[in-house]
């Protein structure tokens, strides 16, 4: 599946996970869950990573910034965080 | 606290395919990555930047970002970088290349480049093999190390690019990792600030041609391979030679100040008693 729009790129983030696997995008490298410092990501039973501890992130962002294929973002984690420190 | 992914979603072509031609865990990706999030630190705007690639995997880069783009013949990414520079000396260019790109079929060119110290940003992703082609061995190949075209272990002394382009005049060399990502963000970003030809060499792994090849694992175990023997240039030095095997220096290697192509351009035209626009 591969989304468009018109002008830029529209993540598919309906299900508002903290931290969101862009599947579609995905080519199941194992990168992001091996560079986790908190070993919050894993393998799950499809090949594709899912967030398996996302309480333990701590907003490092080595998942993003390592992912060759950007499939991975914490933008849903970051929100949560921004709206709990503005309260 | 900055958006990494949705940075790049940014500056990518919405009109191209998407997941990428390059295969599971290659670094090119990554590289594509710090190279977007260099140039998001500059705050330039698309069309100020002018991003030039060869031929290689490494050249479907100019494809998929949203600059002005340039895909040009194997190994001449630096002739016609240095012809637009020229012409609008106004712009950011940049250059992505292999490293058969840059150091064989286009070493002349290199060379040159750097003799001529134009203010040029240059990335060389290597990956030590020739990728796309089907896994020849390239002139970065480590000796005894395997490839479709060397069944027994290539017999050639690999090229040291770092030490190569400091040795032609390059005022800026720097060397990072697809497993110091950010590092090599870093490394981008001072390539492009600093006036003169600069030369970052991005050690990527190349899994499906190389690593299997070498038995080197997954992608993984690969960047686990540059975090096992990169070190910092300044500890590099410290390192006794007989004691230095596989390991090789990472972070900024050599940075010169000497006049750049461009102003000894204008003052060969003041000279002349032409006009300097």
């Amino acid at each position: 599946m591969i989304i468009r729009s018109t002008g830029a790129f529209k993540m598919n983030n309906d299900k508002e996970e903290p931290i969101h696997i862009f599947s579609s995008w995905c080519k199941q490298c194992g990168i992001c869950t091996a560079i986790c410092p908190k070993k919050v990501l894993e393998k799950g039973p499809d090949g594709y990573p899912y967030a398996a501890r996302p309480d333990d992130c701590i907003l490092c962002g080595m998942c993003e910034a390592h992912c060759p294929d950007y499939a991975i973002t914490l933008k849903a984690k970051r929100e949560v965080k921004e709206e709990e420190e503005h309260e | 606290m900055m958006r990494t992914t949705e940075t790049i979603y940014k500056y990518l072509r919405p009109d191209k395919k998407f997941p990428h031609v390059w295969c599971s865990g290659c670094g090119i990706g990554i590289v594509m990555g710090a190279l977007v999030r260099a140039i998001e630190k500059t705050e330039l705007s698309k069309d100020e930047v002018v991003l030039v690639s060869g031929i290689g995997c490494s050249g479907r880069m100019s494809t998929y970002l949203d600059f002005n783009t340039l895909h040009t013949t194997h190994g001449r990414a630096l002739t016609f970088a240095t012809g637009i520079k020229l012409a609008n000396p106004e712009l950011t260019v940049i250059t992505v290349m292999g490293d058969g790109d840059a150091t064989a079929i286009g070493g002349n060119h290199l060379i040159h480049a750097c003799r001529r110290n134009i203010d040029i940003t240059s990335i060389i992703i290597n990956n030590n093999i020739y990728g796309m082609t089907g896994g020849q061995y390239s002139p970065t190949t480590p000796m005894e190390r395997k490839a479709s075209t060397a069944q027994y272990g290539t017999i050639e002394k690999p090229f040291d690019i770092c030490k190569l382009v400091e040795a032609c005049g390059a005022t800026f060399v720097a060397r990072s990792t697809t497993f110091h990502a950010k590092m090599l963000d870093a490394m981008i970003l001072r390539a492009i600030n600093k006036k003169g030809f600069s030369v970052v060499e991005a050690m990527s792994q190349c899994p499906v041609q190389y690593g299997r090849r070498n038995k080197m694992g997954t992608p993984v175990d690969m960047m686990q391979w540059f975090k096992d023997n990169s070190v910092a240039s300044p500890a590099f030095d410290q390192i006794p030679p007989d004691e230095i095997d596989e390991q090789f220096p990472v972070g900024v290697l050599v940075n010169r100040e000497e006049k750049e192509y461009i102003d000894r351009y204008r003052d060969i035209v003041k000279k002349a008693g032409g006009e300097v626009p």
